[in-house]
């Protein structure tokens, strides 16, 4: 698989606190990576600083994006080139659901997929409501997904996408990351539950991160076979010993 | 004739500065140049339909008995004293599907226009009203005082576009009487600065089962100072009202909305939903909401917020792909936004395309 995503030992600091310490992480096109790690690892810190959110200064390392250096990129940059994040917490915005499909789908030419989105995600009560704004778990998981493919992204950063969702949405969540991934985008899904990956067909590399540092590496079922096993125990001996 | 030279001129820069704001009065309607109506075009469907268009001066000595009947009945003013105005009477069950537009114009230096307008929309009748405000001139001031009647079982809907400049001050008062089951909708929309801005709005609801909206965006922008004061009274049972307004505070504005709902009959509803936005430090942004109530059997709510930008909002729409001033302008166009589900679609393109203007212009 052509690699599309790499992260060489990179390390983050928010506010001048190191977050994530010297962390790397490959996603090729068309994988389903997965990285795991117990509430407040430093996952979706790394999502942000792959993303290029302010604030998430990246003090070392670097991030090379189908091989160019995308480091030091805006993050708007970042996602026209096709880096696309779903963020695990979302904040309110005054912007009803509708306009920023509408912005979206006109920006990234994705308007053919709003239809069927809208309809699978079951967003249509959504529509005129603005973002996030009393919003369920799973409404903010379902509309996170849908503009994150209506960006049209070759890289999926899905940062919890199953949490606080009901089952019967889960599966539509991963019939989405599924079909993401045969239309060849790289998807790198972050769960700390580890709940939606039975519904993912072909899991690529999965990695466990723990203090801010990657402490394990192996194929996501063994990851997950782990984790299921003896929780995140093992992993913080691990962390401990590096 | 240098003198009807400019007049042209200033025609013809007050209609395209009136087209730019979606006030199309050449389709439809009559252009105000501070006391002269200096253009004048009204359909002949609208004449076969037995509407009444014209100066209010006119009206008084054509229509007297229309004009005493609804006229100056809410404002006490001497018509003598008045410069000019529009004069509009929608015939019994006549609807009418386009826009009526109208348009006032200051246009020298100085000028002290007073205006008094009365719309008239009887029984079972349909009308939209588009009024835009506007000056060619950086000292002037704008009186005006209007009075609409919606008769039982009308829709009337009213977009205001008020687009002045700086030193200019304008004193704004609406009067508004519904009979029952009538149906009001007030759109209204201030985007650029002026000196100073006092503006009254009064929906008395009289019939039964009668319903108001009204919509207040305002921009205050430079050194501003603005004062909504919007009053709703639901003295008809089974009445209901909404007044929601946006307030963005920009530059060294100062703005203040109140919005009053007063209950006076059994099995009314109202609601006021006031939202202010700064994205100055030196804008201040005041908002009242004021709910009054004398009878148990009435459904009264508010919701009021003032607050600003905050960053996590635009880093979260930059790593949609827009840049930071996209983000900030998408973020004031959602927060103009006050819902148009209720708005007939030939206002929508006149609001929205107001709306993408302003959120792009005010960054
Ligand atoms: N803006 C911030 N300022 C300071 N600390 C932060 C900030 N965001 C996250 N952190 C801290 O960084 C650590 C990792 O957080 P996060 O990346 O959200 O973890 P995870 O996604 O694995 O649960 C936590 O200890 C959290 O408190
Ligand atoms: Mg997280």
């Amino acid at each position: 698989m052509a690699e599309l995503l790499h992260v060489e030992g990179v390390s983050v600091s928010v506010d001048n606190v190191a977050i994530v310490r010297d962390a790397s992480i490959e996603v090729s096109r068309g994988e389903i990576a997965v990285l795991m790690g117990p509430n407040g690892s430093g996952k979706s810190t790394l999502l942000k600083a792959i993303a290029g959110l302010p604030g998430y200064r990246i003090v070392s390392g670097r991030i090379i994006y189908y091989g160019n250096d995308i480091t030091h990129l805006e993050p708007w940059n970042r996602a026209r080139m096709g880096i696309a994040l779903a963020f695990q917490n979302p904040p309110k915005i005054y912007l009803k659901v509708g306009n920023i499909i509408d912005r979206l789908s006109k920006t990234y030419g994705s308007t053919d997929l709003v239809n069927d989105v809208v309809k699978e995600l079951g967003l249509s009560q959504l529509i005129n409501r603005d973002l996030y704004s009393g919003f369920s778990g799973g409404e903010i998981k379902r509309v996170e997904l849908a503009l994150t493919i209506l960006m049209k992204p070759k890289l999926a950063l899905l940062d919890e996408p199953d949490s606080g969702v009901d089952v019967d949405s889960i599966k539509r969540i991963a019939m989405y990351i599924n079909r993401l991934a045969e239309n060849n985008v790289g998807v790198l899904i972050v769960t700390h539950t580890g709940y939606i990956l039975r519904y993912i067909e072909n899991l690529g590399r999965g990695y466990v991160m723990i203090d801010g540092r990657i402490v394990y590496s192996a194929p996501s079922y063994e990851v997950v076979k782990k984790i299921m096993v003896s929780g995140y125990g093992e992993f913080n001996k691990m962390g401990g010993m590096s | 004739m240098s003198i009807t030279i400019s007049m042209a001129e200033l025609l013809k820069k007050a209609l395209n500065k009136a087209s730019s704001m979606g006030v199309e009065v050449t389709r439809q309607g009559s252009l105000i140049l501070n006391e002269q109506t200096a253009f004048k075009l009204v359909s002949k469907l609208l004449e076969e339909l037995g509407v009444i268009y014209i100066g209010i001066k006119e009206a008084v000595k054509e229509y007297p008995d229309l004009v005493e009947k609804y006229g100056l009945k809410k404002v006490r003013i001497d018509l003598r004293e008045v410069d000019n105005g529009i004069f509009i009477y929608v015939p019994k069950n006549t609807k009418l599907i386009d826009p009526v537009y109208n348009c006032f114009v200051l246009a020298s230096k100085g000028f002290v226009q007073r205006v008094y307008n009365l719309i008239v929309v009887d029984d079972g009748g349909e009308a939209i009203g588009v009024t835009g405000c506007l000056s060619l001139v950086h000292e002037a001031i704008h009186s005006s005082h209007e009075e609409a009647y919606v008769g039982m079982g009308s829709k009337y809907y009213k977009i205001m576009i008020h687009n002045w400049l700086p030193k200019v001050v304008v004193s704004a008062i609406k009067r508004v009487t519904l009979m029952s089951e009538a149906n009001y909708y007030d759109y209204y929309i201030n985007s650029t600065s002026l000196d100073r801005m006092n503006f009254i709005t009064e929906v008395f609801h009289e019939g039964e089962r009668s319903l108001s909206r009204v919509d207040q965006v305002v921009i205050g922008s430079e050194e501003s100072k603005l004062r909504y004061i919007t009053t709703t009274y639901l003295s008809a049972s089974n009445s209901s009202t909404e007044i929601v307004s946006r307030v963005l505070g920009v530059d060294e504005s100062y703005i203040e909305t109140k919005s009053s709902i007063i209950a006076v009959k059994p099995g009314v509803k109202g609601h006021v939903e006031c939202r202010g936005l700064l994205i100055s430090d030196r804008a201040a942004i005041v908002t009242v909401p004021v709910l009054k109530s004398s009878i148990s059997d009435s459904t009264l709510t508010h919701e009021a917020s003032i607050g600003r930008i905050k960053r996590d909002e635009v880093e979260y729409l930059m790593a949609r792909g827009f840049s930071e001033d996209e983000a900030v302008s998408l973020i004031i166009r959602g927060f103009l936004e006050t819902g148009l589900d209720k708005v007939p679609e030939k206002m929508k393109p006149i609001i929205s395309t107001t709306l993408d203007r302003l959120s792009s212009a005010k960054m």
